[in-house]
């Protein structure tokens, strides 16, 4: 009796949806409040240089009379203050999550999108 | 044949030199079940002689540079090095502190640089497969 009682969890247990995240073959599932890469909206921005300011890492560096903003994904911990302090809301937070690259140099970005 | 074998079979070494155990949890959330790296051959060792891959997590203070650097040396070829999060890439929000070694490539050749604070397990998933690819290319 137990036995078929076994066979049963197995068989039931086999057609259940996967707990598990299968991330390389299938999809990762992020929450879209997930803080990832940053996206840097150039037509909204008015390069006041507040998020460099703000920034706890130092991550952000603005130019205000070239108008660059660029930040550098390995200085920067993703704490979501620049988000929070921009006037314009030019900045915002993309879910890409690999940002791994070979080059340290290439972690220097201007924002995705 | 034998780097096919080894792109299959990856072995990693946690090395912790200094980081405040955000990076650790998510390493070892990476290794649990929920992600199950061992569907492609991903698994924790204790010693760095039997790793094919080493991570490091957090910027690398003056009491444990030495122990840091002789693990890296012990490592047999070939050997792959990830600086995972800001830490280890850049020292983070300790950079520039009196009692920091330097980040990671400063002290030794960092083959994949994982930014994050701490990264998500699917970002090391991702770092890991592309590691895996490279020795498979006998890179």
């Amino acid at each position: 009796m137990k036995v078929i009682k076994a066979i049963m969890f197995e068989v039931r247990d086999f057609f259940k949806k996967r707990v598990t995240v299968e991330y390389p073959f299938g999809d990762p599932k992020i929450q879209k409040e997930y803080r990832g890469k940053h996206v840097h909206d150039k037509n909204k921005c008015i390069y006041c240089g507040l998020c460099a300011v703000n920034c706890p890492a130092f991550a952000i560096k603005v130019d205000k009379e070239k108008r660059t903003w660029v930040v550098d994904l390995g200085k920067c911990i993703f704490c979501g203050r620049c988000e929070e302090v921009c006037p314009t809301k030019a900045i915002s937070f993309s879910t890409v999550f690999d940002m791994s690259d070979k080059n340290k140099k290439k972690l220097v970005s201007e924002g995705a999108g | 044949m034998l780097k096919w074998a080894r792109k299959r079979s990856l072995w990693i070494y946690h090395l912790n030199a200094g980081g405040c155990n955000g990076c650790d949890i998510e390493l070892l959330a990476t290794l649990a079940s929920k992600y199950d790296p061992e569907r492609l051959g991903v698994k924790l060792v204790g010693s760095p002689k039997h790793a094919d891959i080493i991570i490091v997590i957090g910027p690398i203070n003056w009491k444990n540079v030495d122990k840091v650097k002789e693990v890296i040396k012990q490592t047999p070829e070939p050997k792959k090095v990830i600086a995972l999060g800001s830490c280890a890439i850049s020292g983070g929000v300790f950079a520039g502190s009196y009692n920091i070694a330097g980040p990671a490539d400063k002290l030794f050749k960092v083959d994949l640089y994982v930014p994050g604070c701490p990264p998500k397990p699917e970002a090391i998933i991702a770092a890991i497969k592309k590691m895996a690819e490279e020795l498979g290319a006998g890179k």
